[in-house]
């Protein structure tokens, strides 16, 4: 039996709303779940588990019935889903009237119930609130251990559903297919399986993104692996700036960097080093290189011990004396200001 | 540094005067107008140049005052100084238009270059010059008026001017650096973003509602919809039944119309079969009116009559029975009667026999003749009643017909009347057909709303990320405002501290000068934060303004003094002008064995002779120099 198993495609999230490749990223998450729904035809999978999540707010009847759709296109594979604490089954929510087609089912109990879809038993469980404290796994049992069981769950942390891995493969599934945290996470040691965003939804959601596909025998033995799949990447670099680095140098640098990894990813990147003291970095224009967030961490070049040498018995002495040596970052800012502010003077003076 | 050597080549009055300068004391003495102000003004003329004004004061300047009467072309002159270095020869020429300027290193020839001239004299410039080594006499102030003027000049030591400059230009740059980062976040109040924050939670909560209620809508449409197709496909199939049912009233029509037709054509037929049998009637019921005869009940009361008639004709039966039994009796009882008898008998029987049959087939077939004749009117009347019923049938059936044609013709009349009323299907399935595309495009402007909300989303989420942003830059320039104010408090600490320690190190030295020049009176020179100034004597504090003006000039002195030496590490010669005016001989005898100990090179310029006298009395050491020889 041969599954594909994703979670938390918040559809309906606009990420990154208010940066330039932010106008399209709502959309490019409905893109990419439709690709997905191709490669799961493709893959002829037996099963689509969608676990929780699947919209990033509650869905609207048109947009159930956009999924309803896409699912329509798989010629043999049955989809189980559930409701997750971004989309969960409140009192007025679209998912509890809507009609999935007949291949597509909808474990909509907050009690972990068996489904039967074709040959398997899946177990799961929806939210009705956007944090579940309810000890949903403890009253679990198999019905039918000869089958094949797979547990949908979703959660992780404190507020919702926090769960052990080993603990809950001793009950005998043969994979416990799970969402809540956006960054994959599969076990080599008990069949469970975190699949991830399936597109990454913010700068910190670094690292590959994508869907887990697995098969598991007719003895209940589970394989399955992290395919990545997502259209963009996050990723977060630091590109070292040296004293004798121009504007167009660090250009080059961020080109390169960006050309590397792939001129689609979106990247946070902190410019950390010593840069010349004319050199003041036009933020703008080297964001607009690529999908770039760019932090200027550079210091001015100043070298403080030799500086401190050569003027121990005037105000720029004393001033550097006091605050070379602290750590925190409040006081390094203020030696550079004050540095530059002596500097700047005693050169005024002189000249 | 100690001047050696002053060469007056062309400058004021004198032209091509030299005079030497010892390293010590050196008194130079001259009347006034002898050129004092002249040599003072030359010393710090070679040091520092001196530049002709332009402008309002230019005629009165000091290029103008010092430009030589006898040949104003030629304006220069030379000097030559000793520092811890080497010996320097200063050679300057003055006059505006050949302005030139040369020092050489005595020790290998060598001319200094631009930066060498400007750092031979050891930060020696025309500030410090005046602030430190030139001391001229107090002017005639006030008591208190002068010990501003010291509280001033406490503040503006030249030592601590580079220090003061610096502090000032970079605590000006820092905090216009900081004024713009200020102004850059001025418009954000970060109490104002707090709640512009909870504002777009709030409008996406409204979004989150409206996208509820459009959903809701939604599902009502569709309901409302299905019923809608489901009544037009009731529409449908009765517009069908109705037009089957039509086609089939038209068929019904066309058969009642056939079927008058033929009706009709058969009451024709019937009509003219009628009125044959009619004509054939006539004669029969003649023929029965004749006989009397109106029914077959009749005819059947003749018929009984008739064979109840007596064929028999009763006496001849009788005597036809008598003769047969006579005859028969005959036989019986006769052996004995004649044979004639007998025969007789026979006869006779015979006769009536024949007599009797005779009469009786006669009778009979009258009676025959009768019965078939009245079976004939039998027959006339049955065919009369045959026929009667036949008329009848016939008219009954003309009635038949004509009321079978009303009943088609009232059926054809309902039918089309039913034709008539047919309802109209098509403008009622055309209103359900509205009302549904009214639905589509109520439900079209659901998914249009629906739109309208993701770019509701979209808008207010870039709005909340927007903010986010800007709470972590005003953030980051609180950090960095933060630092500026370090910085500057840094600064301004430091320089404070810088001030101090100068201003308690000069504090010292002025007070030993001071205790020297007093020969004890004042033991201590105090200078205050704020920069008053006080004396120490014995254990009592005296403010500076309450003592005599003689006392003042001494604190300036030692203050000047005590500067100068802290500024300069190689010690510059004290130019004194007319210094001693104001103080008692005591005083001055005081303060010349002071400035004999203090061993720096000093020119006291005087016009008066009394500090001759106390340096010869004093037996000090000095070098004189009389302008007026």
């Amino acid at each position: 039996m041969k599954f594909i198993h994703v979670a938390d495609l918040h559809l309906g999230m606009h990420p990154d709303a208010n940066k330039p490749w932010g106008k399209n990223r709502d959309q490019e998450l409905w893109d990419t779940f439709e690709r997905l729904i191709e490669k799961t035809e493709e893959e002829k999978a037996d099963l689509l588990l969608i676990a929780g999540d699947l919209f990033h707010r509650q869905p609207m009847i048109s947009e159930l019935r956009q999924v309803d759709y896409l699912f329509q296109k798989l010629s043999r594979t049955k989809v189980v889903l559930i409701a997750g604490n971004h989309d969960p089954l409140t009192k007025d929510s679209a998912y509890r009237s809507f009609a999935w087609s007949d291949h597509v089912f909808f474990i909509g109990s907050d009690k972990v119930i068996p489904v039967k879809v074709g040959d398997v038993w899946v177990y799961g469980f929806s939210y009705y609130d956007s944090t579940n404290p309810n000890p949903v796994y403890d009253t679990i049992e198999i019905q039918d251990p000869s089958a094949i069981n797979i547990l949908l769950g979703h959660g992780g942390d404190v507020n919702h559903c926090p769960f052990q891995p080993e603990e809950l493969a001793k009950l005998g599934f043969s994979y416990l297919a799970f969402g809540h945290i956006h960054k994959p996470d599969l076990s080599s040691t008990v069949p469970y399986g975190m699949p991830g965003s399936l597109e990454p939804l913010d700068i910190t959601e670094t690292g590959l993104h994508g869907y887990i596909q697995g098969e598991i025998s007719e003895e209940g033995i589970c394989t399955y692996s992290f395919q990545a799949f997502s259209k963009r990447s996050y990723f977060e670099e630091e590109i070292l700036c040296e004293p004798y680095d121009t504007e167009l140098s660090i250009r080059d640098k961020i080109l390169d960097l960006i050309s590397m990894e792939g001129i689609e990813n979106i990247y946070k990147i902190h410019l950390k080093g010593h840069r010349d003291v004319d050199l003041e970095f036009d933020i703008d224009k080297l964001q607009s290189l690529g999908n770039i967030l760019l932090v200027d961490e550079t210091l001015l070049d100043y070298d403080f011990e030799a500086l401190y040498q050569m003027n121990q018995d005037n105000l720029l002495g004393l001033f550097i004396r006091d605050l070379k040596d602290k750590e925190d970052e409040l006081s390094k800012q203020a030696l550079y200001l004050g540095t530059r502010a002596l500097l700047t003077a005693m050169e005024g003076r002189e000249g | 540094m100690i001047i050696k050597r002053i060469h007056l080549l062309s400058f004021g009055k004198f032209v091509d005067q030299e005079y030497d300068l010892a390293p010590g004391l050196n008194l130079i003495f001259g009347e006034n107008e002898a050129g004092k102000s002249t040599i003072h003004t030359f010393i710090r003329g070679m040091l520092f140049g001196i530049e002709k004004q332009r402008g309002r004061g230019a005629s009165k300047d000091t290029y103008s005052k010092y430009e030589p009467w006898e040949n104003p072309g030629r304006y220069e002159g030379v000097m030559e100084v000793e520092t811890e270095r080497d010996t320097y020869l200063i050679e300057r020429n003055f006059q505006k238009d050949h302005k030139s300027f040369r020092v050489t290193a005595q020790s290998d020839g060598h001319e200094l270059s631009q930066e060498e001239c400007g750092r031979f004299l050891d930060g020696l410039d025309e500030a410090a010059y005046y602030n430190t080594i030139s001391i001229g006499q107090l002017e005639s102030e006030t008591d208190s008026q002068l010990a501003s003027l010291l509280k001033n000049y406490a503040a503006n030591l030249s030592s601590t001017k580079n220090m003061e400059l610096d502090m000032t230009s970079a605590l000006e740059d820092l905090g216009k650096q900081k004024r713009v980062l200020t102004r850059q976040y001025k418009d954000y109040n970060r109490q104002e973003l707090y709640s512009e924050q909870s504002e777009l939670n709030k409008q996406l909560n409204l979004v989150a509602q409206d996208q509820k209620e459009i959903t809701k809508q939604q599902e009502e449409l569709y309901q409302q919809k299905k019923r809608e197709e489901k009544k037009l496909e009731e529409l449908r199939q009765m517009e069908i039944n109705q037009k089957q049912e039509e086609a089939k009233a038209l068929t019904m029509i066309e058969n009642f119309k056939e079927k008058n037709t033929s009706s009709r054509k058969n009451l024709g037929k019937v009509k003219l079969a009628l009125s044959r049998e009619q004509e054939k009637l006539t004669p029969l019921l003649n023929e029965m009116s004749r006989r009397k005869v109106t029914s077959l009940e009749d005819v059947d009361r003749l018929e009984e009559e008739e064979s109840l008639m007596n064929v028999v004709n009763w006496p001849l039966f009788g005597l036809t029975i008598v003769s047969v039994v006579i005859f028969i009796l005959s036989f019986f009882l006769g052996k004995n009667t004649p044979p004639i008898v007998q025969a007789g008998l026979v006869l006779l029987c015979i006769i009536f026999l024949t007599l009797f049959l005779l009469f009786l087939s006669r009778k009979k077939s009258q009676k025959d003749q009768n019965l078939r004749m009245l079976a004939d009117l039998r027959e006339t009347v049955k065919d009369v009643e045959k026929t009667e019923k036949r008329v009848a049938e016939g008219e009954r059936r003309l009635a038949e017909t004509q009321d079978a044609i009303k009943e088609n013709d009232r059926g054809i009349e309902k039918l089309k009347a039913k034709l008539e009323n047919q309802v109209d299907y098509q403008s009622k399935i055309q209103e359900v057909h509205e009302r549904i595309q009214a639905k589509d495009s109520n439900n079209q402007e659901l998914v249009w709303k629906a739109n309208k909300t993701r770019e509701q989303e979209g808008e207010i989420q870039a709005r909340q990320d927007e903010i986010q942003d800007l709470l972590k830059k005003i953030e980051n320039a609180d950090l960095l405002k933060d630092a500026y104010d370090l910085a500057m408090n840094k600064i301004t600490e430091l320089s404070s501290e810088i001030r101090g320690n100068f201003g308690r190190l000069l504090n010292d030295q002025a007070s030993k000068y001071l205790k020297a020049i007093t020969n004890g009176k004042y033991e201590r020179l105090i200078i205050e934060e704020d920069l008053e100034l006080w004396v120490l004597h014995r254990d009592r504090k005296i403010p500076v303004y309450q003592l005599s003006k003689g006392t003042i000039e001494q604190i300036y002195l030692a203050l000047r003094l005590a500067s100068a030496k802290m500024v300069f590490e190689d010690p510059k010669p004290i130019l004194l002008d007319d210094t001693f005016m104001s103080y008692d001989n005591k005083r001055m005898i005081t303060t010349l064995q002071f400035l004999n100990r203090l061993g720096v090179q000093v020119l006291i310029f005087t016009c008066h002779s009394r500090e001759k006298l106390v340096l010869d009395k004093m037996q000090l050491p000095y070098h004189y120099i009389n302008l007026s020889e």
